[in-house]
Order: C-alpha cells, then sequence, then structure tokens
C-alpha cells in the first residue's frame, strides 16, 4: 500500500492543528472540512462533484458554500452507528492496497471474492486484489467495541499520581486522553478470556492497563496499602513505549513482577494491535502484539485477579487512543500468532481454529465450506472453523490508487480508496479498480481524504 | 478622524529598520503572500480577505478555495488578524485603561471630577467620562516602542534548529521541538519584553534578554516552565547564577499566558508579569551589574528565545511589544479595583484620597481636609475608584479593535471597508478609524474563549487511522 498521500495529509494536518481547538459551533454533530493550505471549517457536507466542486453549509452563513474540489485535504464526520444485522461469516477482507473492508463472507472462486455488506450490498472483489480475510470470532462477545461513555466509570483521584489529571473522551470509536487519566469497566472477563484493543499513542506510551479487576476507580500503587480496600488484579504496564512489564497487585502484599520484556520495534511505532489470553486455571496472561506472541507469563503464586474488569490508566501527557476494545471466551489455545503467514507466498492458507495452519489452494468457498487444495488431495475444511485466509501473495495485483482518488475511513474500522464519481446525503457513488462501480451509505465513513492530484492535470 | 489621526511610522520605527537591515541576510522569509486570518470561537480558521463588514450583509469574506465570496454572520466569529496592519504614532505620555478592558495610549489634557480631557490618535482632543477611566499611568520622556510584531520572519534569526522549531505562521512563531530565535533589538536602555506564550505540553522556554547574540553571554535569562518562572544571570566570565523560581499560575499541561519581563536598568532589577499581575522582582543584593548604569557596554542587546528539548510540546509565541525607556521604573500594571483614588510615585509610595484634578502639570488629591498638589512627573500612577463605570454592551456586533504598538478599543461596528471602520464607543460616542490601523479585531466579547479545556478534536487526529 502507498501510504505516501495518507502521511502527507497527517502531516499537513499535523501543521495545521492549533495548540488548542474546541467544539463545533452548535451541539448538533457537524462535519469538518480541512483545506490543504491548513484551514479548517465545521458544517455540514451538502455534496461533491469530483474534480470540481465540494458544497459546503455553515451554521453561519444563509446559502450552501461551493469551494474548489482541488483545494480540500479532507472531510470528517461524526460517528454514526451501524444498522444491527445477523451475519453468518463477519469477516474483514483485506485487498493487496492496504485496504480493509467489513462484511459478510458469501462466497470465492478463482476469480472473484464476494462479500455483503450494510453500506454497498455485495462488492464483488477480484480475487487477485484480495490479500487476507480475517474472520471475526464467531464466540459472542463479552464486550464488543467502544461506542461511548455509558457503563465506564472515569477515574478519581488520578492527580495523585502525576499532579496534574484530565480525562479519557470519547471521539470517534475510540477513547483519547492526553493528560493521566483513568477509565474502566466490568465487562465480566471469564476464566478464560481474550482481550483485544487497539492502541495509538504520540510522543511515548505510558499506559497501565488493569486485567481482572473489581475496582473501578485507579489504584495508586505506592499507597496501595493505605487506600481503599481492593480485591487482587494484574497490571500490565506499557512504560516508555518499549518496557512492559506484567505486575499481580494485592492489597497488603509485597510488589512483584512476573517479568519484564523489551519491544524495541515498539520505539518505531506509534500504534500497535495488543491482544491478552487468560486463563485463571493455568495462571497465565499471554501477550500478543500485532498477532504475534510476545510473551507468556505465568504467575507461580497463583492467579491473583478477583474481579471482572479491566482499567485503563493514561500515565503520561502524551495524547493516547484506545480503540476496537473486544473481550470474548478464550478457547484455551495457545497459538504462536501471526495468523496471516507469509512464509508460503506461492500458496494459500488457512488457520483454523486450533491454532493450525494449512497450505495450499483454495479452488472455492461456497456454502459454509473452503474447498483447499493440498497435497493430500481436495481437502473440505468448514467455514466456521477458520480464523483466517491468505491468499498467495505471489498472486496477488494491488491496484495503485489513482492520482486524486479519495481515501475513505469506515466508521468501524477499515478504509477504502476509490474514485469518487458523487457524494450526497443519500448516496456516494465510486468506481474502484476493485470491485467497479458501487453506491455506499454516506453513514459508513467517518472521513474522506482527498489524495493529492496528479500534478501534471 | 481629526487631524493628528494616523499616521503610519512606529514610535521606533527607525530602530525596527535599523535591526532589519542588520540581520535581514539571516532571514529566509518563504511564507507566501499574507492573508487575512478570520478565526471562530470553535477554532476553525480560514485564510482569505475580509471584503466589508455591515450590519446588512455581515462579514463578506473573500476565500481562495471558494466559488464567491462568503458572507457570515457575525454570532461565532473569534476574530480576524488582518494582514497588514500600520502602525500609528502619537508620541504618546500616558496609557490609559477602562474600566470595560479597553486601552489606549494618548496624552492627558484635563482632569475634574465629572470629565477627562484626553488626546488619542484616532480623534484627537477629546472630553471622556472620568467614570470610563480604571487608571491612568504616565510613560517615561523617552518610551518609545523599539518592535511590534511578528508579521513576518524578516528580522529574526532562527539557529540551532531541530526540523520542527521555530517557523512562521500567522502572526505567531511556533517550535516543536529545541531552538532558538533571536533577534537584534538595539536594547540598550530599560526595556519591557512583552508576549504571549501558548502550550499544550510540558515545556522549557529560555527568554535572554541584553543577550548577545553571537555569545549568549552576559545575557539575564527567564525560565519559563509549565510549573515555573526563574531567573538566572550568565555572565561573561564566571559561573551563572541562580535568583530563584516563582510559581506560574494557572501552571499546567496546556496553557496560555501574557508575560511581560521588565528590566529595570536605574533600579537593577527584573520583574515578571504574567496577565498583567507581578508574579516577582528580582533585585541582586550584589548589584545586579548586568543592568546597572556603566556597565551597559558589556551587555548584548538582543532577544532570545529558545526551547530546550522537552519532548511532545508545541509552543506558540505572538503578540510581541519591546519598548524601551529611561528612568524612573514603569509602575506596577496590575489595577486592582478599589473605593478611593489612589497615586503611585516614582518612589514607590502610594497615596489614596480623592483625586479632583489635573491641571498645570499637577494632580491634585484629596487627603480628608488635606489638598495636595503633585506635579506630575513625580507621579507614576493614577488609579480611579472602581465604582460608576458604565457597563458593557454585549451583542455580535459589539467588536474590540487591537492596536499595532499596544492599544484597544472595543465599539459597536456599523461599517468597514478598506479605508474606514465606523462604529459607535460608549466611551468616545461616534467614531471612525483607518481600517489600516487596526491588527486585529475581536468579536463576541463575552462569549468565553481560549479555555483550551476541551479535549482537541484536532490534537488526536493524527492517532486515527
Amino acid at each position: 500500500m502507498n501510504k505516501a498521500p495518507h502521511l502527507v495529509a497527517s502531516l499537513a494536518l499535523l501543521l495545521a492543528q492549533p495548540v488548542h481547538a474546541q467544539a463545533p459551533l452548535t451541539n448538533l454533530p457537524s462535519d469538518c472540512l480541512f483545506f490543504r493550505n491548513g484551514d479548517t471549517l465545521y458544517g455540514k457536507l451538502v455534496a461533491v462533484d469530483p474534480p470540481d466542486l465540494v458544497r459546503w453549509q455553515h451554521p453561519d452563513v444563509s446559502d450552501p458554500i461551493d469551494f474548489n474540489a482541488d483545494r480540500v485535504l479532507q472531510i470528517d464526520f461524526p460517528q454514526q452507528s451501524s444498522p444491527a444485522r445477523h451475519l453468518d461469516f463477519p469477516c474483514s477482507i483485506t485487498l493487496a492496497n492496504g485496504d480493509a473492508l467489513s462484511g459478510n463472507f458469501v462466497s470465492c472462486d478463482r476469480q472473484t471474492v464476494i462479500l455483503d455488506t450494510w453500506y454497498a450490498g455485495l462488492l464483488q472483489l477480484p480475487r487477485r486484489g484480495v490479500l487476507s480475510v480475517a474472520f471475526v470470532s464467531r464466540a459472542p462477545a463479552l464486550f464488543d467495541g467502544i461506542t461511548g461513555m455509558d457503563g465506564w466509570t472515569r477515574g478519581k483521584g488520578v492527580e495523585a499520581f502525576s499532579g496534574n489529571a484530565g480525562d479519557w473522551v470519547y471521539r470517534h470509536g475510540g477513547f483519547y486522553a492526553d493528560k493521566p487519566a483513568s477509565i474502566a469497566r466490568d465487562v465480566k472477563l471469564p476464566p478464560l478470556a481474550d482481550i483485544e484493543f487497539d492502541l495509538a499513542w504520540k510522543g511515548t506510551l505510558n499506559l497501565a492497563v488493569a486485567l481482572y479487576t473489581d475496582s473501578l476507580q485507579p489504584i495508586l500503587l505506592t499507597e496501595k496499602d493505605k487506600g481503599p480496600d481492593f480485591g487482587g488484579f494484574y497490571s500490565l504496564r506499557f512504560l516508555n513505549s518499549v518496557f512492559i512489564t506484567l505486575w499481580p497487585i494485592r492489597k497488603n502484599e509485597p510488589q512483584r513482577t512476573l517479568g519484564d520484556l523489551v519491544v524495541p520495534s515498539l520505539n518505531n511505532k506509534d500504534r500497535v494491535h495488543v491482544g491478552v489470553r487468560a486463563s485463571k486455571e493455568d495462571r497465565r496472561i499471554a501477550l500478543y502484539l500485532d498477532g504475534s506472541l510476545v510473551r507468556d507469563w505465568i504467575d507461580p503464586a497463583g492467579f491473583v485477579g478477583e474481579g471482572t474488569g479491566v482499567r485503563f490508566v493514561q500515565n503520561s501527557t502524551s495524547p493516547v487512543k484506545l480503540s476496537n476494545l473486544r473481550v470474548t471466551k478464550w478457547n484455551g489455545v495457545l497459538d504462536q500468532g501471526d495468523t496471516v503467514s507469509t512464509e508460503d507466498p506461492a500458496h494459500d492458507t488457512v488457520s483454523v481454529d486450533s491454532g493450525a495452519k494449512v497450505s495450499g489452494a483454495v479452488d472455492t468457498i461456497a456454502r459454509g465450506r473452503i474447498s483447499l487444495l493440498t497435497t493430500n488431495g481436495m481437502t473440505p475444511i468448514a467455514l466456521t472453523r477458520a480464523n483466517a485466509i491468505e491468499f498467495a501473495r505471489a498472486r496477488s495485483q494491488p491496484f495503485k490508487p489513482a492520482a486524486g482518488s479519495v481515501r475513505a475511513t469506515f466508521a468501524q474500522g477499515g478504509v477504502v480508496t476509490f474514485e469518487l464519481l458523487s457524494w450526497r446525503p443519500d448516496g456516494v457513488v465510486v468506481v474502484s479498480p476493485d470491485f467497479g462501480k458501487a453506491t455506499f451509505d454516506p453513514a459508513a465513513f467517518s472521513r474522506l481524504q482527498f489524495l493529492a492530484p496528479d500534478p501534471k492535470s | 478622524m481629526k487631524d493628528n489621526a494616523v499616521l503610519g511610522g512606529l514610535l521606533a520605527g527607525a530602530a525596527v529598520l535599523v535591526g532589519a537591515a542588520a540581520w535581514a541576510a539571516q532571514v529566509a522569509p518563504s511564507a507566501p503572500t499574507p492573508q487575512d486570518v478570520l478565526e471562530f470561537v470553535d477554532g476553525s480558521v480560514l485564510h482569505g480577505q475580509v471584503r466589508n463588514m455591515d450590519l446588512e450583509h455581515g462579514l463578506t469574506w473573500a476565500e481562495p478555495d471558494a466559488r464567491q465570496a462568503i458572507h457570515f454572520r457575525p454570532a461565532h466569529i473569534d476574530f480576524i488578524r488582518f494582514a497588514h496592519a500600520r502602525a500609528v504614532s502619537l508620541a504618546p505620555t500616558c496609557h490609559l485603561r477602562f474600566a470595560n478592558g479597553d486601552d489606549l495610549f494618548g496624552s492627558i489634557a484635563s482632569l475634574d471630577s465629572e470629565r477627562l480631557g484626553f488626546r488619542t490618535w484616532f480623534g484627537g482632543a477629546m472630553n471622556i467620562s472620568r467614570a470610563a477611566v480604571r487608571s491612568i499611568t504616565f510613560l517615561s520622556s523617552n518610551y518609545s516602542i523599539v518592535y511590534e510584531g511578528p508579521y513576518d520572519a524578516s528580522g529574526w534569526t532562527v539557529a540551532n534548529n531541530a526540523s520542527q522549531s521555530w517557523s512562521y505562521h500567522d502572526g505567531c512563531f511556533v517550535g516543536s521541538g529545541p531552538g532558538t530565535l533571536s533577534r537584534d533589538l538595539s536594547l540598550t536602555n530599560s526595556a519591557t519584553v512583552e508576549f504571549d506564550l501558548d502550550w499544550n505540553g510540558p515545556f522549557q522556554l529560555l527568554v535572554g534578554v541584553y543577550s548577545d547574540l553571537q555569545t549568549r553571554r552576559d545575557s539575564y535569562w527567564l525560565e519559563f516552565s509549565s510549573q515555573q518562572v526563574s531567573l538566572r544571570h550568565a555572565p561573561a566570565i564566571g559561573l551563572p547564577r541562580n535568583f530563584g523560581g516563582v510559581p506560574l499560575p494557572g501552571a499546567g499541561s496546556k496553557g496560555k499566558i501574557h508575560a511581560a519581563i521588565q528590566c529595570n536598568r536605574q533600579e537593577g532589577a527584573v520583574s515578571v508579569f504574567v496577565n498583567n499581575t507581578m508574579l516577582k522582582t528580582w533585585k541582586d543584593q550584589g548589584g545586579f551589574p548586568a543592568v546597572q548604569p556603566g556597565l551597559v557596554q558589556a551587555l548584548g542587546t538582543g532577544l532570545v528565545f529558545q526551547q530546550e528539548g522537552v519532548a511532545g510540546a508545541t509552543l506558540k509565541l505572538g503578540n510581541f511589544k519591546v519598548s524601551q525607556w529611561q528612568g524612573p521604573s514603569e509602575p506596577d500594571t496590575t489595577v486592582e479595583t478599589a473605593n478611593t483614588d489612589s497615586i503611585h510615585f516614582i518612589n514607590h509610595d502610594r497615596a489614596a484620597g480623592k483625586i479632583t484634578g489635573i491641571q498645570n502639570g499637577k494632580v491634585t488629591l484629596a487627603l480628608g481636609d488635606t489638598v495636595l498638589d503633585i506635579p506630575l512627573e513625580r507621579v507614576t500612577q493614577i488609579n480611579f475608584a472602581g465604582a460608576g463605570a458604565p457597563s458593557p454592551t454585549a451583542g455580535p456586533w459589539v467588536v474590540r479593535a487591537h492596536f499595532p504598538g499596544g492599544g484597544s478599543l472595543s465599539f459597536q461596528l456599523e461599517r468597514w471597508d478598506d479605508k474606514m471602520v465606523c462604529g459607535q464607543s460608549p466611551i468616545f460616542g461616534s467614531l471612525s478609524l483607518q481600517s489600516a490601523a487596526i491588527r486585529q479585531m475581536e468579536f463576541n466579547l463575552d462569549r468565553p474563549k481560549g479555555e483550551g479545556t476541551a479535549v482537541a478534536d484536532k490534537e488526536f487526529d493524527s492517532l486515527d487511522e
């Protein structure tokens, strides 16, 4: 994927941002228009007719304003919820150009992968443009997605940690903090738990994640024995981005650690997907970063977690974002991660729920069954058993986005790049080398980024 | 406009030009053509050009990215900063602060129990209600403004610069990493350095006054952090001396202050004011040699801002005003509302009573049955009792104009075009100003602004996918 246009856009936005910014003019959710020169304007998008026109309604202007589309860098939209519906095979499809589309997996043959989406109906994707399919766990989620502050408890007394407290705030499907702040929720962690979330940060990451806590208020560890009673919990701590440690915490017990690790690669990142698998019976906490198992801690003194909640405590003034929190019951199988292998680019690989991977050539996927041609012949695999499918990279053909394309971010995660034909409140008409012409529901998107037009034109 | 309105040519324009010429070679003014800046109370910003303003059509804005002029109603405008503002000059002898928050430089003609005779740069000699005046500060006879801005990066030098350090943007210098920003201002007399400082994370900013821009030695360094302000002196020879610090009001990881550093050579003192309140005055018992007369030649003449290497913070510096003066200290700029009038003397004594008039170079102060006639040259400031001030009116078209070199005036805006601004002032009545004499025009004066407490959407943008 060519990330350059995105990076340029981000840099422009970063330069444009004032030291302080405030809220939109009205209490109603507002769209925000970003210009290439760094200017911004809140209001409501009325229409886009590339390559000429972006029509915008500002609350203090009687008539819509027509802007030159080539001067617009980005448009942000307030979060909207997606319609609830039953999906047989919910998945996220990653395209060879880096785009990611969510929906219900329908079928696959040697030429086409079909995805059913609520926002654009059936999308037919050329198989050579599809890199992988990651199926969302079919285990019923105990918690799935941050959708607001409801059910969460903001911590009090965080100023005792550093003297300069703030709050986590909700925005666009995530929590954000740029001062020490605590937020917690009883997510009913089961004895076998799979906890997944995304972190993004600026500067250095200093975050403590309390697991199996019964306290929705932060615990000042230096004063834990003098403060209010609390049940034991595990504190998973990210320090200065690269140091990670796990502390079992109990009142009136000396502080101890289950061991530290250093992940130097985090120094070069500003986001990571975190996975935690926990087993009370096995006294185990396993940590995955970006899908790879990085540490498997066993507590020799027994599992200390006494609650069923999680708590996130931001410990610095560097901005941090927490999103895509999902809690499910874990099957207890500790795989090594990297569900998408790159070791065998010539073959397709199916990862199944036991942790095993089967290589071969996917012939078809239909009616809930994968037909995989392996060295042992045609092997059927129930689609319900598949965690992920990686298609042979050697055959993949990423489509390079044309100059002047639009990169759209889905409100529920994922991105898609296309040529925008028109935007209206009742439909976004696009054309893509991946899926052809399609009409999207505007509510699907949280952001449109207008990639740089071709300088020759 | 009356006879002495405007005007062009700054009080110490010559000093500015000399400085600019000397340092022009070190400047890299790569900025595009300056444009007016329109900022809304929600933080959104547009660059373009103000075409007109009137009650019927609102603000007519020429936006280069738009196909037609835009007519904004003023309900959510925070301010307009004009690309070009021409300084005005009156050789002021005093600085008036008004009860409604306005302030103007000018000259006092007379005062009685009801009226103040005052000469302004925009309206000539006027009689205004005494009740509207909060204080009169008398400037030293050779008071001059040596720098006011910035309007661009010319005359400034950036050195030791990391990639994200000082750069000019929209009337401010913005720094996100270690680096120095300096300018030779030919500082030789006592001086007051004023600036706005805006930050969004823990920071450390050194401000060097009377700095030798080559060696950075023999300077007084004020160190601002998100927690405190402290002073140290780095002599040309010997160890630096620390004079201690004082907590910064409203300390925090984000904030905005207006700072003033007052260096009084005659008294060998350095004072720091934040938001017009004096935090501390440092005096070296050993004599503060660097600011005493006779040792001036040992000092530099420049001003340096040096951001230290604290990660994550972005600083914004703007609204610079550097003035020089000689003689007695500029008085405390703090104006507290009191029930009685008061006079500040050049020896720092104060007297409270009833000021009955100013005439023939003397101010008359009634202390019970005693009446004192005090020569104005013995007076640094007069504060008036707070009662009776007209309450300010609110409304979307009540604006406050800020002028180059200092001073601000609020009025009900009636019309603006590229030549003149017309309106109604509760103090001065009907008035008209040259549009070019206004640097910034503030709207919605009664709306809370700049709190900076809400978590900024934009601040987190780069965390999103």
